[in-house]
């Protein structure tokens, strides 16, 4: 719930109120519309707060058929998603029976209708910011679930290898990404580049790979957002000149300054057909 | 592909829900986007006349707009009346030989002699472009269109030709040609060159390898590669480094699209068996699709002036 909406709120209340605002003539008025603003105001917020930590809003039955119609429309971009990862299963797995890779195929065609729900209701009922959700990722959970009932021990192993490498190449990508970002704004040195990379390695923090999605985006006069969430691993390597540049692009572009919107980067293309090994 | 909205077909309505939408974000138009601001958006007069002025514009499309982005500032009637304020283009012009004289400074260090020729080189080339786009801006003060005939169109077709234009002279100030370049060379002594070329070509390198890393991992996950096949593509581009051109607004612009179509156009040139090889069909299937997209996208890429010696 945003501050503005809050506000929103309070005001629309307060304008059916008797005695509140305009109303309110002489001083004695005024403090008590006030005293009885500061009132409405504390219970409406707790009422939000209730609503902010409760259970997410479920949508309603009118919602429900949109959300189900707007899902429907999202597989057909999630699929590739999918193929993705079966591509990765079918290379590590070699030797899954045809059965299995039945077992494993539906086990991905449910994910990809879940990984859509998921996506829509969020989208429809407006928890997109609030509540994360990466359906790339819910694919590949329900998929590694189910490679781990059906595959040999080896083979899943080997799978599990691959996934985990891929983690690594991506943190790799965002790392190098940040440090590019800040050569940009701050003209690095070679140097300052290596130490920078290398101190982003050694305090490395999974969610910092979101940075990735985020690329291109410019805000406040140019500014790139500024990585002030890793200012412990760049800071300490800048000079004077770089660090007083460093204050203020965060002050103008910091985490405090920029919500980043959440990002699906879908990317363009993703393989269409699965491979024949699969079946039908 | 790049986009190229032309203003003058947006509804009238539909600018200015555009202009309402844009107002809280910062004002960067994505490549071949023409962004119309609010004022312009509201500049259609009564009897549906879309007035721009070509003056104002001239500086915000040069100085302000990165990349091949339009925007269309200001207008309506009496827009042109005002005076046209001084060129930022010497202002613009030395900023950038300032900033390329610091990284020069911070890679090698240079004597006070060295840095008063140096000044003295970026300073003269700063005048000379700065006249030079005087020279094509003058042709605009003043000069106000109706975006909405088919008369003031085409001004304002030739008015983008003459802005391309002057971008790729700021894109080129101190390149090779200026007498900032020939100075550098005579003024620098053979342990600071090589110390120069050192700092270029690593910051290259490591832009270039960004770049590779960041596209790679996205073909993780639309094509499904395992660590083998990863390396493979890794390999071949890294092996392909192209003249990324360090010190130019391009790289700085940190544009992703560009980026991505720029590796998908290196990947294209490499070796093609080995490629093959390594992937299964599917994969390859899909990767000589996007191959084919970053080839189609050479003359663009190149227009971007993110290579050197292009344009």
């Amino acid at each position: 719930m945003t501050g503005s909406f809050r506000t929103a709120v309070l005001v629309a209340v307060l304008a059916g109120l008797p005695g509140a605002g305009a109303a309110a003539e002489d001083e004695a008025a005024r403090q008590a519309a006030e005293r009885d603003m500061r009132g409405l105001g504390w219970l409406l917020q707790q009422g939000l707060r209730v609503r902010a930590v409760a259970a997410p809003q479920r949508p309603n039955e009118a919602q429900r058929a949109g959300i189900e119609q707007h899902a429907k429309q999202m597989e057909r971009f999630f699929q590739p998603m999918l193929h993705a990862e079966l591509e990765l299963v079918r290379r590590s797995c070699g030797s899954l029976t045809p059965a299995a890779r039945n077992q494993i195929l539906k086990v991905g065609r449910e994910a990809v209708a879940a990984a859509a729900g998921g996506m829509a209701e969020r989208q429809l009922t407006g928890r997109l910011g609030s509540d994360p959700f990466d359906p790339r990722e819910e694919i590949r959970k329900r998929l590694g679930e189910a490679v781990a009932t059906q595959a040999t021990p080896a083979e899943l192993a080997a799978y599990r290898g691959e996934v985990e490498r891929r983690s690594e190449r991506r943190a790799e990508a965002a790392r190098v990404a940040i440090v590019a970002r800040v050569d940009r704004q701050l003209d690095l040195s070679r140097e300052q580049r290596k130490a920078i990379e290398a101190e982003l390695e050694r305090r490395w923090q999974a969610e910092w790979v979101r940075d990735l999605d985020h690329r291109s985006v410019r805000i406040n006069n140019n500014y790139p957002p500024a990585p002030d969430q890793m200012a412990a691993a760049i800071r300490p390597h800048l000079d004077a000149g770089q660090v007083a540049e460093w204050e203020e692009w965060c002050r103008a572009a910091g985490s405090r300054v920029v919500k980043l919107p959440f990002n699906l980067n879908l990317d363009g293309q993703g393989i269409q057909q699965l491979d024949s090994w699969w079946g039908k | 592909m790049p986009r190229e909205r032309r203003a003058t077909v947006v509804p009238r309505a539909a600018a200015c829900l555009l202009a309402g939408l844009l107002m809280p974000v910062a004002v960067r138009a994505a490549d071949d986007d023409i962004i119309v601001e609010p004022d312009a958006a509201n500049a259609a007069d009564s009897r549906g006349a879309h007035l721009i002025d070509l003056g104002s514009n001239f500086d915000a499309n040069l100085f302000d707009q990165r990349g091949n982005g339009w925007v269309i500032r200001g207008g309506g009637p009496g827009a042109a009346a005002d005076a046209q304020p001084a060129s930022p283009a010497v202002g613009r012009g030395r900023d950038l030989g300032l900033k390329r004289l610091e990284r020069i400074e911070t890679a090698c260090g240079v004597t006070e002699e060295q840095r008063r020729v140096l000044l003295l080189a970026i300073e003269s080339d700063v005048r000379r472009f700065a006249a030079e786009i005087e020279a094509v801006r003058g042709k605009y003060a003043g000069r106000q269109i109706n975006m909405n005939d088919q008369a003031g169109q085409r001004e304002w077709n030739a008015f983008q030709q003459d802005i391309r234009r002057c971008r790729e002279r700021l894109q080129d100030l101190f390149d090779g040609g200026s007498l900032f370049a020939t100075v550098l060379v005579s003024t620098l002594d053979p342990g600071q060159r090589e110390c120069l070329a050192a700092e270029t070509a690593a910051r290259r390198s490591f832009h270039w390898r960004v770049m590779v890393l960041e596209m790679v991992a996205k073909l993780d996950d639309s094509l499904g590669f395992d660590q083998e096949q990863h390396d493979v593509v890794v390999k071949e581009l890294l092996a392909k480094e192209p003249a990324l051109r360090v010190d130019a607004e391009p790289l700085e612009r940190d544009d992703a699209n560009l980026q991505r179509n720029l590796v998908l156009m290196v990947l294209a040139g490499a070796d093609q068996r080995q490629l093959r090889s390594a992937l299964s069909e599917p994969q390859w299937r899909t990767l000589s699709q996007l191959m084919n997209q970053g080839r189609a996208m050479r003359s663009w890429i190149e227009q971007q002036g993110v290579l050197e010696g292009k344009p």
